[in-house]
């Protein structure tokens, strides 16, 4: 009868689908013990550093994606961008790329997009920065674009500012923070990920009380009892 | 990665003199006495061209008298050594 | 960038750091009086010698590796080995060994001579110190002299002053600032197991599915426990944080949830929480049956106000249907009224502890023992996890945290209170006896009957009745809450006051003779933390000048006084002899401590210690080897051997807010400062991350106010007032109609306007709340 499928097409059929499912399987895993998110929870897992890690989670498990493990912009590009960004250490960073003028559309927040959670950007092949004031919706009030190099007059200022390390009152003590922590309270958003600057990048993020440890520096006189 | 440190002495043309000379070399870190005609300087490099290059620099200075080696440091020595202790 | 790469970047600085030293090390050698400016940066750790020691601030008891370099400590890092910590400390604990350093540390003697202090030789200090207590025994008899120790008192300064005090002199007024933070956790044990301390131990973070804060900062105030657990919630998503409390605190950010409920309310949650179980049906029958009883005080026990107020428990059995019948005042709708806590909330809480698939660990500390219903609460907490049989079991645990380094160690195991010896209580005759035996007292040495315990005893000191007071390593005089009574009562003549301590504070102001003691490192000793584990350090330092350990000197003025056959030990082995003979009290596989040269060699020991092994889970049979094996767990403090269920009730707090004093003030601590800050404050780092007090305030209540951060505030109660700048949206954030003060400046004696209520029970002071008005200045 002509329903019948001869056995060369299905032969041909039945490989198609054997290579499909060990192509899906081997996608998705199926061949190793846990789902990975397991295994990152799984303190035994392997050596993978947390930004690895991330990254993985992040890219889904596509290795031909056009997303990059590491940012591509070099670690002193990074700095230097940092410091051309701000008038002075704590000034709202400049925006440098071209911005909508519409900061919220029905709720979408256009700049949360990425930088909420510090989404990588195929055209400036960067890692966005991740707010860490994401609680403060107006973003153009203090965060304005670069539209132009030219300046009006002539002005003296330079925008000459050094980030320095927090001092360490002992040897190997955890250094004090040398910053305010006015809209700066998430630390993280800073100091990990792949937009984060190299020389400030902490080497145990997955300690997360970092107030433990890390105290401001209010003051720099020392104690004195009050006199009667 | 290697790090080695030094006791430099200036010749005649001083301490001023040797520090700038110094300070333009590239890998090199100093450290200068307060009050004696001494300096510390510090070389950092990844590569023996880079050795080289750091070698001859400093060969080539003329506000040099000598070099004293006091210290040499490995990184993947240390890496060994820690592993192995 | 990876790991590995920014491993090498510190490296490489650390490498460069290491050269650099070397050859400025050389150069020294080299070329006599060579200096370079910068020297200090390049000191390295790394040919520093490392010695272990229990840290000298909280009760979590962290392990610290202090490096000593030409006698002076130069760097901390935590213990890797420590089980406690794992190599992890906060930012006290790093810059602890700044503490030692003050410009103004007490190094010599000080004798008040015409009203003014006088440096004098250490010896005449101590001869004036022996024959004023003897001078004072003579003339008003044993109990008109009194000794007021402390939680930070190693072991055997404890242990010393114990012998000394009730053994020798024969009086019972020995107290420690222990009272004031860890009573009522005490008489919660007691009355609720018979036997004192937590069953479970810190291990039980590394089990819990659920922890359930009570009222506790954790994250300030036992970080290294805090952080502990935030990494058990990174490992298992599905473990969540339950901060119950009254303000938002760091804590409540990094919790899953966070239920505020009305100071004092937490009584009526607990219950209704009880209620909940109840009624459901989820209890733990069979457990309940095997392993409890119910039992009820009495109630409307008062406040502690009255002079001479006394009182005293009754308690009497009930049923369960009487039990059930008392929670019907505590269903979750009518405890909604008065608590803030929504009743879906409080059946959510109930929900974790009956899920047969959670493990809940309940932690607190000063929210709940700092209370005027202390003893009360505490029980209430054993009762939810007595009811759903969740109890001294890996991750099951109601734990109690203590604040001091060794209230535990010290005031509560060597037994610095009033009523209790190192074995039991001066109540009991059998107890007596066997204290005397091993202090080679005659028979009729101690007294039988407790006198005072430390809000009484300075209440004595103001009406008369106790005339000399030596004070070891705390300081009342910021801490006393109605602080200015007992201010002017030890300023009054007829009152000799004797300060032990390390720096010029509040306190030693008003001493007569003031004694430089040793630092901790700077003496042999041992601490107690939280999880009963007993923790030994070496001398690592020399003590400047004068300044003595707090146990030699007891021992120096107890052999003035005649009683030299009590301290016969020499010097360079008097903490190993005290330590052994300090073991025999707790001989046996309930309390058992493990022998000096294991302490030594270990970063501590938890005890029972029982044949050469830590009990870690007590009751349990199948890791407490003094339960009966035929049962699975046996409250074998308890005559009958089983755990009390205890009913007890809300009680309205004595001063709740009225039209005159319209809000609440609570007092406690930051992460930065330890308690009245002698210490914290001559840390640079910590003095400089938070140099002033300052009154928290709720946003709207400072708007009504007028009021903008820094502004001057003036709170005042019904005994005094203060002047603060307000602090708002800062790292606390009370309620509407509430404010909080920390109390480590002693320019700001915040317990001026504090109430000296306590719990009838326990006698320990509630620092959280009391009635105030607060006006712009």
């Amino acid at each position: 009868m002509k329903n019948k499928i001869s056995p060369q097409i299905l032969l041909i059929i039945i490989s198609l689908m054997v290579t499909f499912i060990v192509v899906q399987l081997n996608i998705f895993n199926f061949f190793e013990s846990k789902p990975i998110e397991e295994k990152l929870d799984d303190p035994h897992y392997g050596h993978i550093p947390i930004q690895k890690a991330e990254a993985q989670m992040y890219l889904g498990l596509h290795d031909n994606s056009p997303i990059p493990k590491k940012s591509k912009t070099k670690s002193n590009k990074r700095a230097s961008n940092f410091y051309k960004n701000r008038a002075y250490a704590g000034a709202p960073p400049t925006i440098p790329h071209k911005v909508d003028e519409v900061i919220s559309d029905g709720g979408f927040e256009n700049c949360l997009q990425c930088h909420r959670n510090g989404s990588y950007s195929i055209d400036m092949k960067a890692y966005a920065p991740i707010a860490p004031h994401p609680d403060f919706k107006n973003c153009r009030q203090c965060h304005v674009p670069k539209l132009t190099e030219k300046l009006f007059k002539p002005t003296k200022w330079k925008n000459k500012f050094k980030v320095v390390s927090g001092r360490r009152h002992l040897p190997g003590s955890p250094p004090v923070i040398p910053h305010s922590l006015q809209l700066r309270e998430n630390c993280l958003s800073c100091h990990f990920g792949e937009a984060a600057m190299q020389k400030i990048k902490v080497t145990h993020p997955e300690r997360t009380n970092c107030r433990q440890c890390h105290v401001q520096t209010k003051t720099t006189e020392n104690f004195k009892r009050a006199k009667k | 990665m290697t790090v080695m440190s030094y006791i430099a002495y200036p010749t005649k043309l001083g301490l001023e003199q040797l520090c700038t000379d110094l300070k333009k070399i590239n890998g090199v870190d100093i450290e200068r006495s307060e009050n004696k005609e001494v300096v510390i300087v510090v070389t950092t490099f990844e590569s023996k061209d880079e050795e080289e290059r750091i070698e001859k620099e400093l060969k080539d200075l003329s506000s040099l008298q000598c070099l004293a080696l006091v210290y040499a440091g490995n990184e993947e020595k240390m890496i060994n050594e820690k592993l192995n202790n | 960038m990876s790991c590995d790469e920014l491993k090498s970047i510190t490296r490489r600085d650390f490498m460069k750091q290491v050269a650099f030293a070397s050859a400025i090390a050389v150069a020294h050698t080299m070329i006599p009086g060579v200096l370079f400016a910068n020297e200090q940066k390049y000191k390295t750790t790394a040919n520093m010698k490392w010695q272990k020691t229990p840290c000298r601030f909280c009760g979590v008891g962290c392990g610290l590796l202090v490096a000593v370099e030409n006698g002076k400590a130069v760097a901390v890092k935590g213990d890797p080995e420590s089980p406690v910590n794992k190599g992890l400390c906060c930012v006290k604990g790093y810059h602890s060994i700044q503490s030692i350093y003050g410009k103004d540390r007490l190094k010599k003697a000080q004798v008040r001579k015409n009203g003014k202090m006088v440096e004098v030789p250490i010896k005449e200090a101590l001869d004036l110190v022996a024959s004023k207590m003897q001078e004072t025994i003579k003339k008003h008899g044993k109990d008109s002299v009194s000794m007021y120790g402390s939680g930070q008192w190693t072991i055997p300064d404890g242990y010393c002053a114990s012998k000394f005090i009730k053994g020798c002199i024969g009086t019972n007024n020995l107290e420690a600032n222990a009272r004031l933070c860890m009573a009522s956790a005490v008489t919660g044990f007691l009355t609720s197991f018979g036997m004192d301390e937590p069953m479970g131990c810190y291990e039980d973070i590394d089990y819990a599915d659920v922890f359930v804060l009570w009222g506790n900062n954790m994250a300030e105030m036992h970080p290294v426990l805090f952080s502990r657990m935030l990494d058990r919630k990174q490992k298992n998503k599905k473990v969540k944080i339950i901060d119950l409390t009254t303000r938002t605190t760091r804590t409540s950010y990094a919790a899953d949830k966070s239920f505020i409920f009305k100071g004092q309310t937490d009584l009526a949650v607990a219950n209704a929480i009880c209620y909940e179980i109840l009624k459901t049906g989820k209890q733990n029958d069979t457990f309940i049956r095997k392993h409890c009883s119910l039992k009820k005080g009495k109630t409307n026990i008062g406040f502690g106000l009255e002079e001479n107020f006394k009182f005293k428990d009754k308690a009497s059995d009930i049923s369960m249907e009487e039990y059930k019948e008392f929670l019907k005042d505590y269903t979750p709708e009518k405890v909604e009224k008065i608590s803030g806590v929504k009743a879906s909330e409080i059946r959510y809480l109930a929900g974790l502890y009956t899920n047969p698939n959670l493990k809940v660990t309940s932690f607190w500390c000063m929210g709940m023992n700092q209370h005027t219903r202390g003893t009360w609460i505490n029980n209430l907490v054993y009762n939810i996890h007595l009811l759903v049989g969740k109890i001294a079991s890996p991750g099951n645990s109601p734990f109690s945290l203590t604040g001091q380094p060794s209230a535990c160690g010290t005031v509560r195991e060597v037994g610095t209170l009033t009523h209790k010896l190192p074995k039991g209580v001066v109540m009991n005759k059998k107890h007596r006896e066997f204290a005397e035996n091993i202090w080679k007292l005659p028979a009729g040495s101690i007294d039988p009957k407790p006198s005072l315990h430390t809000v009484e005893m300075f209440k004595a000191l103001d009406r008369g009745e106790v005339k000399f007071m030596w004070i070891q390593v705390t300081n009342p005089m910021v801490t006393m809450p109605n602080l200015k009574r007992y201010r002017d009562a030890a300023k009054k003549d007829d009152r000799f006051i004797v300060v032990s301590d390390i720096y010029p504070t509040p306190t030693t102001d008003i001493a007569d003779v003031i004694l430089p003691s040793a630092m901790w490192i700077e003496r042999e000793g041992m601490y107690g933390n939280s999880e009963r584990r007993t923790q030994h350090f070496n001398q690592l330092l020399t003590p400047p000048e004068d300044a003595m350990s707090d146990t030699w000197q007891i021992i120096e003025v107890a052999r003035r006084m005649g009683f030299t056959k009590q301290f016969p030990w020499k010097e360079e082995e008097h903490i190993e002899k005290i330590w052994k003979e300090y073991s025999l009290f707790h001989a046996g596989n309930k309390h058992g401590v493990a022998p000096y040269e294991v302490l030594k060699d270990n970063p501590g020991m938890r005890w029972p210690y029982v044949n050469g092994k830590e009990t870690r889970w007590r009751y349990n049979s199948k890791y407490d080897p003094a339960c009966d094996p035929t049962k699975e767990f046996d409250f074998y403090g308890k005559p009958d051997h089983k755990a009390v269920i205890w009913q007890r009730p809300f009680e309205q707090m004595p001063e709740p807010q009225d039209k005159d004093y319209p809000f609440l003030l609570c007092t406690g601590r930051v992460i930065e400062h330890w308690h009245t800050g002698s210490m914290t404050r001559r840390i640079p780092a910590l003095h400089q991350a938070v140099p002033e007090a300052y009154v928290e305030i709720n946003p709207i209540d400072a708007k009504k106010l007028k009021v903008t951060n820094g502004d001057k505030i003036k709170i005042t109660s019904r005994r005094g007032s203060m002047v603060m700048k307000a602090d708002i949206n800062g790292r606390g954030k009370p309620q509407l109609g509430e404010i909080f003060v920390p109390f480590f400046d002693e320019n700001y004696l915040i317990n001026d306007v504090t109430l000296d209520a306590y719990c009838p029970i326990s006698k320990q002071p509630d620092y959280k709340k009391c009635a105030v008005k607060i006006e712009k200045v």
